[in-house]
């Protein structure tokens, strides 16, 4: 497994650098790997666990925000700030997965409540502008130094981003246990317990663990981008982005999240090209279109239906 | 002989009505106990508040003599005591190995010996033919049997079953009886909740009868069917010819 992926990558960085193919194919495939980065890691809690979590702008935006405001003020690299914002991410997910868990609120309930977690956020980091710089979000200083996660070739991030990819699939491989626990929690959390599982620590170990991961992803994206603003990194329409892409993919599968994004972001970019400079909007409708048309005919996303055929 | 299980006291109230009144109830040490009553009676509760999943009001729960009352449900089959479901609740995306595999997964060390011992329990039931297959595959006995499996992965020594053979033929019945007894010499205790007549006088050694969450008799299966009081907690008083 673990060779797999690092072959896989390894082939695909070596594709790119030899062939060294326009920025904008570089930057759709890297985009396709931070999707699936951060969509395998909201699965864990919302595929796995089946606990459906629109909160997760929370953990990437902490993430972002942490290990920026920590290296524009503080000067302090961005791989040490990216542990910073694990550990606020940690503490967020705490914050909300405890009370939520604790009380049973599962399903639509969790779903809800996560949504509004985000919009407090984002309404959070609009609010204290002296900080975060509020709407017009924060552009980071250019180091262009590896040192400092930047670079001024953006292949580079390609490697960056896959290798924290591998790590979370890795990691989800190898903790079976846990995945076991997770999926008998998502399928009947009372049948669960009558068979030893510790419903509430599974679940709040699930959005821990998830959170930590999507931190990472946050503090990426940030330096990959090197502009942040409350409304991409901590707003409601990246939770949706995430979730469909999970759904799409499958979400009873670890890969099914990276199957989900390797065909929406080309989907949504070629659709962009093509139409958004001229009718403007559209290619959303289109967009929406084909999301509609796969879920009506698989309905349990890509990877069930790839296995049911086998 | 030696209480596995006692209860003592045992009270649960939902609003103004007593579902549990001061039930004492004993399994002991590899009997097949039955409990029986009107529906109503407080038989699921009572399994619900043995097993954590309602907190008792009042009185108290022993297990192998420690005082378990009022642990949640987890900690409670880890200690030994497993329970099905009147409905069943098997894991439907989950093959059947896997679904076993969930209660196996606390008491062993890794996936291979979760794995195998799994697939022991599937055996022990006669379902190892068909591990690969998913609950939405087979046969209502099946899911019946399956579910046994499942706690039986669990350790647990004591096995509470509710209602684990509604909705089956006699023929089909008689399958989960002679499996429950095959168990039973294994060194399993079990209580079961039944309704039919027929699989009482065939499985139980002993039965408690329930009635509006009140204890009200107990005894053999032939002394409990001839009794006054169970007829008239069943049919009425004006059937209770004597």
């Amino acid at each position: 497994m673990l060779w797999k992926l690092i072959l896989f990558s390894a082939a695909l960085t070596t594709v790119i650098y030899v062939t060294n193919p326009p920025p904008y194919v570089v930057h759709i495939i890297i985009n396709i790997f931070w999707f699936a980065y951060v969509t395998s890691s909201w699965n864990i809690v919302g595929g796995f666990a089946g606990q459906v979590s629109l909160g997760h702008p929370v953990f990437i935006g902490l993430g972002a925000y942490t290990s920026t405001l920590l290296f524009m003020n503080y000067g302090l690299s961005p791989w040490l700030g990216l542990f910073c914002g694990m550990a606020a991410a940690l503490a967020a997910a705490a914050l909300i997965g405890v009370p939520c868990f604790r009380f049973g609120i599962r399903g639509p309930y969790f779903a809800i409540g996560t949504l509004a977690y985000t919009m407090v956020m984002e309404q959070l980091a609009m609010a204290f502008r002296e900080v975060t710089g509020g709407g017009f979000g924060i552009t980071l200083r250019r180091i262009d130094s590896l040192l400092y996660f930047q670079s001024a070739d953006p292949k580079v991030y390609l490697p960056i981003i896959l290798s924290f990819w591998i790590v979370l699939i890795y990691i989800m491989h190898r903790l079976q246990k846990f995945r076991y626990r997770l999926l008998a929690i998502r399928e009947n959390e009372d049948a669960a317990a009558a068979l030893g599982v510790n419903v509430f620590r599974v679940k709040l170990y699930a959005l821990l663990i998830s959170a930590a991961f999507s931190a990472v992803g946050g503090t990426f994206y940030a330096q990959y981008y090197r502009y942040i603003d409350p409304a991409t990194v901590f707003g409601p329409d990246l939770a949706l982005e995430i979730m469909l892409i999970a759904i799409f993919g499958g979400i009873y599968d670890l890969f099914g999240p990276t199957i989900g994004s390797g065909i929406l972001i080309p989907i949504s970019e070629c659709l962009r090209i093509l139409l958004g400079g001229r009718y403007f909007g559209s290619y959303l409708i289109i967009y929406g279109i084909i999301l509609i048309l796969c879920v009506l005919r698989l309905p349990e996303g890509i990877t069930a239906y790839l296995s049911k055929k086998r | 002989m030696r209480l596995l299980l006692e209860t003592i006291k045992l009270s649960k109230k939902f609003g103004g009505l007593w579902a549990l009144k001061k039930v004492d109830v004993g399994v002991e040490d590899n009997e097949i106990l039955g409990i029986i009553g009107p529906n109503g009676a407080g038989k699921t509760t009572l399994f619900n508040v043995i097993t954590g999943f309602i907190k008792a009001d009042e009185g108290s729960v022993f297990f192998n003599g420690e005082n378990i009352t009022g642990l949640p449900p987890y900690k409670i089959c880890r200690k030994g005591i497993a329970r099905t479901f009147q409905l069943v609740r098997t894991f439907s995306k989950l093959t059947l190995l896997e679904n076993v595999m969930i209660g196996a997964l606390s008491t062993t060390k890794d996936m291979k010996e979760c794995k195998s011992k799994a697939e022991e329990c599937l055996q022990m039931v006669g379902l190892g033919g068909e591990k690969s297959l998913f609950p939405t595959e087979i046969t209502t006995i099946d899911c019946k049997l399956l579910e046994i499996a499942k706690v039986l992965a669990t350790s647990a020594k004591l096995l509470l079953l509710d209602e684990a053979m509604v909705g089956l033929t006699p023929t089909e019945a008689d399958v989960i009886i002679s499996t429950i007894q095959r168990l039973r010499e294994q060194g399993y205790t079990f209580a079961v909740i039944e309704h039919v007549l027929r699989t009482i006088r065939k499985l139980c050694d002993r039965i408690v009868v329930l009635h509006n969450g009140s204890v009200i008799t107990t005894g053999t299966p032939d002394e409990m069917i001839k009794d006054r009081r169970v007829i008239e907690a069943y049919l009425g008083e004006e059937y209770a010819v004597t």
